[in-house]
């Protein structure tokens, strides 16, 4: 059985009755919400783990409320919408987002994309020391936090875990599949710009100048690659 | 160089007066007197001041020395000499000046019309113009043309383009941008260069340069504003042109693939899950099982609504429209209305308030009933749960007017102008409200086959009203009304034609 705190954002009532009939026979608690505004103020109450978030919706609607939750909560959320264009995809992912389902929807994708995004990489024991990259930036992988220029950078989860799974292979081109795959899932590898997006914004956030990246570089057409600076040997 | 040669003429014709009134016709000194003022008034008026003093004094010398006494040699020490001096003086001066203000007023009336007329041509060419950079290229044409400039160039702000009548020109962009920001006409007297801002009420449009004589203050400030009005319509027919072109492809695309995406992917969504869910071997409570049903039931219902919708409008659209008229009262008609609406009133009040004693209508009853519903429906859907509805009539004019009122968000005047569209769908419609958008153009339909009209009043943040006006049947007591009722439906539908 599953478990897991699951939020429905929806003004569509019949589809929130579905829905949380699905979500708990399938062993999911289950919160709902009619707007963006009453979403807030659930994500507030009850800190669910994963929001799933209708895109079209009276009020704030549903890219709105999804860059606001973002800006008051770490939990996946996974957009869901009747359009189905790249343009999109990436204006949700870009609104922090981490997955985008488009309706009507197959029960078993959605939960399998459920299952995926409440699915984070094993936390490391405390002991594992933090990575130093350079005097600029330092991953703790325990704490799931990066330290640039001496603070501390918020991360979403999925973003974390991108990082991660860069860092534990420095210096190797990682390809998109395998990048998407280890971090959303089996399910995924071929949603390119998931990875683009996350990417740009992790970019963002440790890069001196995200413009030109000096640790995530591009290798086109393959993946990425996780620049680990040579150790400059400290002179005596 | 025409000056000192007409100078010389001039003094010629005095010389050639002495000789010919002092050798050859003997006249008198007064008659002399007389004929040098004569003369030197004539020159006057068509000589320069300079000039005319010249002449006064050269004919003032040759009266002293040939016609008064002692003849043949200068005196002046005669107060008499002094006196012709002053008066031929003062003759040349007056004349003199009189003719140069008149000349100089004239001068300026023609420069004055032919700027007007340049200024004509200019502004009418402007109209043939499609866009902004056509006008530009057929104002600096025309006032290489009209006004004979050399160099002529313009620059728009607002496309940031700068246009010029010769590749090579001296009038550089800095220049142009310059004045444009700055506001201040300049004049380079050694370059014969102009620069002109081109500003409308306050808006700087852009500027113009050009080589060539300097114009007055006046003249220059007239062909600013010409070129100003041209730029500035021009500018504001390309962005109506370029707005309509955006709205009417977005909003079409938008409208359709909302409606269509929204409106069929939503219920199907919840259909599809629900089914799903159904078939799946998992242990479901009777209580979900059965909440499960009833979603798909729900949902069927409503794609069933909105297919019938579809039909019905595209049979109102093909004119297959048969009315069964019949006499009914208002009171009866919403009532019919009200019935067919179900439970989709939801938790709004509905408030009848419809007065006894109104005159009937010749109408089809499930026709009118249908139209009837939509604006109530309409008034659910875009008004918040709780608020009222209010459903009243009246009469006016010989019209039975009925209306539905909400306290939704209102309409925008653009919105009220398109709201009985097909497909179309408010600000608030775009985002959520379920609805295709046909709603409002079936009551249309309907009412105007009836030969009557609807007509929408809003304030936006406050509510909408949306009135049904149709032709009161005669006040002949409800048993004739109804006999005449086979001619009553033409002359409804004349009426309003």
């Amino acid at each position: 059985m599953n478990s897991g705190r699951i939020l429905v954002v929806d003004d569509e009532p019949q589809l929130r009755r579905v829905m949380r009939t699905a979500l708990t026979s399938n062993g999911y608690e289950v919160f709902d919400a009619r707007s963006g505004e009453e979403a807030l103020h659930v994500v507030r109450a009850e800190s669910p783990d994963l929001i799933l978030l209708d895109m079209n919706m009276p009020g704030m609607g549903g890219l709105a409320a999804c860059a606001a939750i973002r800006g008051i909560s770490d939990a996946g959320i996974i957009i869901l919408s009747v359009r189905g264009s790249e343009q999109d995809k990436i204006a949700a992912l870009d609104a922090g987002a981490d997955d985008y389902m488009t309706k009507p929807y197959s029960l078993d994708e959605l939960f399998a994309r459920i299952r995926a995004n409440l699915r984070r990489l094993p936390v490391l024991s405390e002991s594992t020391p933090p990575i130093v990259v350079s005097d600029e930036l330092t991953i703790d992988l325990s704490g799931r936090v990066a330290i640039v220029r001496g603070k501390p950078v918020r991360l979403t989860p999925k973003e974390f875990d991108l990082l991660q799974f860069l860092v534990s292979h420095p210096n190797k081109p990682v390809a998109h599949r395998k990048l998407l795959q280890t971090v959303w899932g089996p399910d995924y590898g071929d949603e390119v710009e998931y990875l683009r997006v996350f990417v740009s914004q992790l970019r963002k956030k440790i890069e001196p100048a995200p413009a030109k990246p000096r640790y995530i570089v591009t290798e086109p057409w393959v993946g990425y690659r996780f620049v680990m600076p040579a150790k400059v040997p400290v002179s005596s | 160089m025409p000056r000192l040669r007409s100078t010389a003429l001039s003094l010629l014709a005095v010389a050639l007066t002495t000789v010919f009134i002092s050798r050859v016709v003997t006249v008198n000194a007064t008659t002399a007197g007389l004929l040098f003022l004569l003369e030197i008034l004539l020159i006057a008026t068509a000589a320069t001041l300079v000039e005319s003093v010249i002449v006064s004094i050269a004919a003032a010398l040759c009266f002293n020395v040939f016609f008064l006494p002692p003849i043949g040699r200068l005196t002046i020490a005669d107060p008499q000499n002094w006196v012709a001096l002053m008066a031929f003086l003062v003759a040349a001066l007056v004349a003199s000046k009189l003719s140069t203000g008149l000349r100089a007023r004239q001068a300026d009336m023609l420069e004055a019309q032919r700027n007007i007329e340049r200024l004509y041509a200019l502004s009418r060419s402007m109209l043939l113009a499609s866009d902004t950079h056509e006008v530009r290229r057929l104002i600096i044409n025309k006032l290489v043309e009209l006004f004979g400039f050399s160099q002529v160039a313009l620059f728009e702000t607002a496309a940031g383009a700068f246009q010029r009548s010769t590749p090579d020109s001296i009038i550089t962009d800095e220049m142009l941008r310059q004045t444009a920001v700055n506001g201040n006409v300049t004049y380079v007297a050694s370059q014969r260069l102009s620069l002109v801002p081109i500003t409308l009420g306050g808006t700087h449009l852009g500027c113009l340069g050009y080589v060539g004589p300097r114009l007055t203050d006046a003249n220059l400030q007239a062909l600013a504003n010409t070129i100003a009005l041209a730029l500035a319509q021009s500018q504001a027919r390309e962005a109506q042109t370029r707005a309509d072109a955006v709205r009417k492809s977005e909003e079409l695309k938008s409208i359709l693939i909302d409606a269509l995406a929204h409106d069929l992917k939503t219920p199907l969504t919840a259909i599809d899950t629900a089914a799903d869910l159904l078939v799946r071997p998992q242990s479901l409570s009777e209580a979900q099982r059965s909440d499960l049903l009833a979603v798909i039931r729900e949902e069927v219902d409503g794609l069933k609504r909105m297919l019938e919708e579809a039909i019905h409008l595209a049979r109102l659209d093909a004119n297959r429209l048969r009315l069964e008229c019949r006499s009914l009262s208002v009171q009866q008609m919403a009532k019919q209305a009200i019935d067919s609406l179900g439970a989709s009133v939801g938790s709004h009040r509905l408030v009848l308030a419809i007065p006894s004693g109104l005159p009937r209508v010749n109408v089809d009853p499930e026709l009118l009933a249908q139209a009837l519903k939509q604006l109530i429906d309409n008034a659910v859907k875009y008004s918040s749960p709780g608020s009222e509805i209010r459903v009243s009539a009246q009469e006016a004019d010989g019209m039975v007017c009925i209306s539905v009122t909400d306290h939704g968000p209102g309409l925008t005047p653009l919105e009220q102008a398109r709201v009985f569209d097909k497909f179309y769908r408010g600000e608030h419609g775009r985002t959520g409200v379920q609805g295709t958008g046909m709603g409002l153009a079936i009551a249309r339909e309907i009412v105007e086959a009836h030969g009557g009209s609807i007509r929408v009043e809003s304030n936006p943040g406050l509510g909408s009203r949306f009135t049904i006006s149709l032709l009161a049947e005669a006040q002949a007591g409800a048993g004739s009304a109804s006999k005449s009722e086979p001619d009553r439906l033409p002359a409804a539908i004349g009426g309003s034609a």
